[in-house]
C-alpha cells in the first residue's frame, strides 16, 4: 500500500469518526478515507509497504515502519501530523482493536491525532511515539525496549511515565538502565516495573546525572548508584540476573 | 528556607570562558566548533574524557573530544548538527568525565550553553518572543532557564509588535525592569553564576553597552538591588531615546 497523508479535511474527518465511535462503539471504520483524494495527498517521499496483520509489540511496529522507509531509501516524515493521522486509521485495528462484540474504545484523540500546537504532548500518539523512541535509539533499538515492549494499543503507565521524561527518553544510558531494570533477559516486563517505579526512577536519574555521566556507564554500573528503597528490589533482581548470565 | 544543593563530588562548573560553542557559517547541516580551556582542572583530571552534547527537546547528539591531556576532536565534518533542523534551537553541554578510578564520575561540566552563531560576535538577543493566548492583554512575560520570553497576543503577531515604535517606547523599559527584578530579586543571582542568563546580560550588555557599574550587591540588600535596577532602566531609556520612538511611530512631535 502506498503511504499517504491526511490533509486538513482528512484529519477533521478522522477526528469526527473518533467522536462518532464514542457515541456508537460499533461504528464502522471509514477506510475509504485512506485513498480518497479529497481527504488525502501523496507524501513528500514515496513509501510503499504491505500493512502486516499483527504487531506483537510497539517494537515490532517501529521495526516494520523503519524498514518500509529504509527499503525506499527515504526517511519517515516524523513531523508530519497528517501522515501520523493517516497511519493511525490505516492501522486502526492495531491501535484500537474491536472486542468480540465488534465494539471499540478509542480513548483520547491524542492517541490517534497529534496535538500540533503542543509538542510536549506528542508522546501520547501511539504510533508516532513508538517510532520516535525507536528512531532515537535506532543504533541499538533494544536499549529502548522498556518503552517498546508493550502492544501498540496498550503502551501502559510505565511507558507513558518514561515517555514523559525527556531526560530519560533521549539519553541512551538512562533508557538502557530503565530497560535493564524493567525488562528481563527474555524480553518480558518485570514484576514491579510500574508507573510508580518510573516516577521514582525519574527523580533518581535527575539527581545521579548531575554527578555521573550515565551514557558512559554500563547499566550494571549505573544501577548501583540508585539507592532509593523503592528501586532496590528491581536493582537487586536485575544485577543478580545479569551476573547469572 | 531555600534548599541548597550540596556538591559532594567537587564537580567543577566550567565558565563560558572555559567552555563555549560556536556554530560555523555554511549550508545545513550546521557544523560547530568547541572552545575549551581546561588548564585550571587538577592534574588528576588529565586522563578524563571530554564529551559535548547538543540537545533540543527529544533530540540529542553526543561527541567525544578526546581527553583533557590530549584533545582529539572529531574532524570538522563530523562535528555536524545533522539531527537538528535549526541550530538556533540547540543548547550544548560539556562534560569532563572520569574514565579511570571512578568511571562515569563528572569532574567538570558546563550546561545550557547557547552557541554563538556565524553572524554574531559576543552578543545574542536579550529576550525571546513567543505568541500566546493572553485573554485580552497585548503582552506579558515568562521566564525559563535561558532567560526572559516576551509573550505577545497571538492574534496580533509578535514580529510586528516587537518592531513597532510605540511598543518599544512603552514596553521595553518594563521588559528590562521585570527581567532584572526576576534575576536579582526573585532568583537572587550573584551576577557571576555562569549558568544564570543574567551573567551574559551583564557582561555583554549592561556593563558593556549601557555602562552600568558591575552588579556586586549582596543578594539580601533588596533596596540597593532595586536602585541598581532603576539605574539600568534609566540608562536604557537614555541610550535609546525611547520617547522619540513613540513620536516617530505616531507621527507627533509633542506640543508646539
Amino acid at each position: 500500500m502506498k503511504f499517504r497523508r491526511f490533509n486538513d479535511q482528512g484529519v477533521k474527518a478522522f477526528a469526527e469518526y473518533l467522536g462518532e465511535l464514542r457515541a456508537n462503539p460499533a461504528a464502522e471504520k471509514p477506510m475509504d478515507l485512506l485513498t480518497d483524494p479529497q481527504f488525502t495527498e501523496l507524501l513528500s517521499v514515496s513509501i510503499d509497504s504491505e500493512l502486516p496483520a499483527t504487531f506483537s509489540s510497539r517494537m515490532e511496529f517501529a521495526q516494520w515502519l523503519h524498514a518500509a522507509a529504509t527499503d525506499s531509501y527515504v526517511d519517515i516524515p516524523r513531523n508530519d501530523a497528517g501522515f501520523w493521522a493517516w497511519l493511525s486509521l490505516a492501522l486502526f485495528d492495531h491501535v484500537c482493536p474491536a472486542n468480540e462484540q465488534g465494539r471499540r474504545k478509542p480513548g483520547a484523540d491524542a492517541r490517534h491525532l497529534i496535538e500540533v500546537k503542543d509538542w510536549k504532548r506528542r508522546y501520547r500518539h501511539l504510533l508516532q511515539n513508538a517510532y520516535e523512541i525507536f528512531y532515537l535509539h535506532r543504533d541499538v533499538p533494544k536499549r529502548a525496549l522498556v518503552a517498546l515492549v508493550n502492544p501498540l494499543h496498550k503502551p501502559g503507565e510505565l511507558t507513558e511515565q518514561i515517555n514523559g521524561r525527556q531526560e530519560i527518553v533521549t539519553c541512551p544510558g538512562c533508557i538502557s538502565l530503565a530497560t535493564f531494570l524493567c525488562v528481563d533477559p527474555d524480553g518480558k516486563r518485570r514484576r514491579g516495573a510500574s508507573g510508580k517505579f518510573a516516577r521514582v526512577f525519574g527523580k533518581a536519574i535527575n539527581r545521579v546525572s548531575r554527578t555521573f555521566d550515565i551514557p558512559l556507564m554500563l547499566p550494571t554500573q549505573s544501577a548501583k548508584l540508585l539507592h532509593q528503597k523503592k528501586l532496590r528490589k528491581l536493582v537487586d533482581t536485575a544485577i543478580a540476573e545479569a551476573a547469572d548470565h | 528556607m531555600p534548599i541548597e544543593r550540596i556538591n559532594f563530588t567537587n564537580r567543577t562548573k566550567l565558565t563560558r570562558e572555559q567552555a563555549n560553542v560556536r556554530v560555523l557559517p555554511g549550508p545545513p547541516p550546521n557544523k560547530f566548533e568547541v572552545y575549551l580551556d581546561l588548564r585550571r582542572l587538577p592534574d588528576s583530571a588529565r586522563m578524563a574524557a571530554i564529551f559535548v552534547e547538543a540537545y533540543h527537546r527529544t533530540t540529542r547528539m553526543r561527541f567525544k573530544l578526546g581527553t583533557v591531556a590530549n584533545h582529539a576532536p572529531p574532524s570538522p565534518d563530523e562535528l555536524c548538527l545533522t539531527e537538528f533542523p535549526d541550530w538556533k534551537d540547540v543548547s550544548f553541554r560539556v562534560k569532563v568525565t572520569d574514565v579511570g578510578e571512578s568511571p562515569g564520575k563528572i569532574i567538570a561540566w558546563a550546561n545550557g550553553i547557547r552557541p554563538k552563531g556565524p553572524d554574531d560576535d559576543q552578543q545574542s538577543d536579550l529576550v525571546r518572543w513567543k505568541d500566546a493566548e493572553l485573554d485580552g492583554r497585548l503582552w506579558d512575560m515568562e521566564f525559563d532557564e535561558k532567560g526572559p520570553i516576551v509573550l505577545v497576543e497571538k492574534t496580533v503577531g509578535h514580529a510586528s509588535v516587537g518592531q513597532d515604535g510605540r511598543f518599544i517606547a512603552v514596553a521595553f523599559p518594563e521588559v528590562l525592569r521585570r527581567s532584572l527584578t526576576e534575576a536579582l530579586l526573585v532568583d537572587k543571582t550573584s551576577g557571576d553564576d555562569p549558568e544564570h542568563w543574567f551573567t551574559s546580560w551583564t557582561k555583554g550588555y549592561l556593563t558593556g553597552k549601557l555602562g552600568l557599574p558591575a552588579m556586586d550587591i549582596d543578594a539580601d540588600d533588596v533596596e540597593q538591588r532595586r536602585d541598581w535596577i532603576e539605574q539600568a532602566v534609566k540608562a536604557f531609556g537614555r541610550q535609546f531615546k525611547l520617547a522619540d520612538w513613540w513620536s516617530k511611530a505616531s507621527g507627533t512631535k509633542g506640543a508646539e
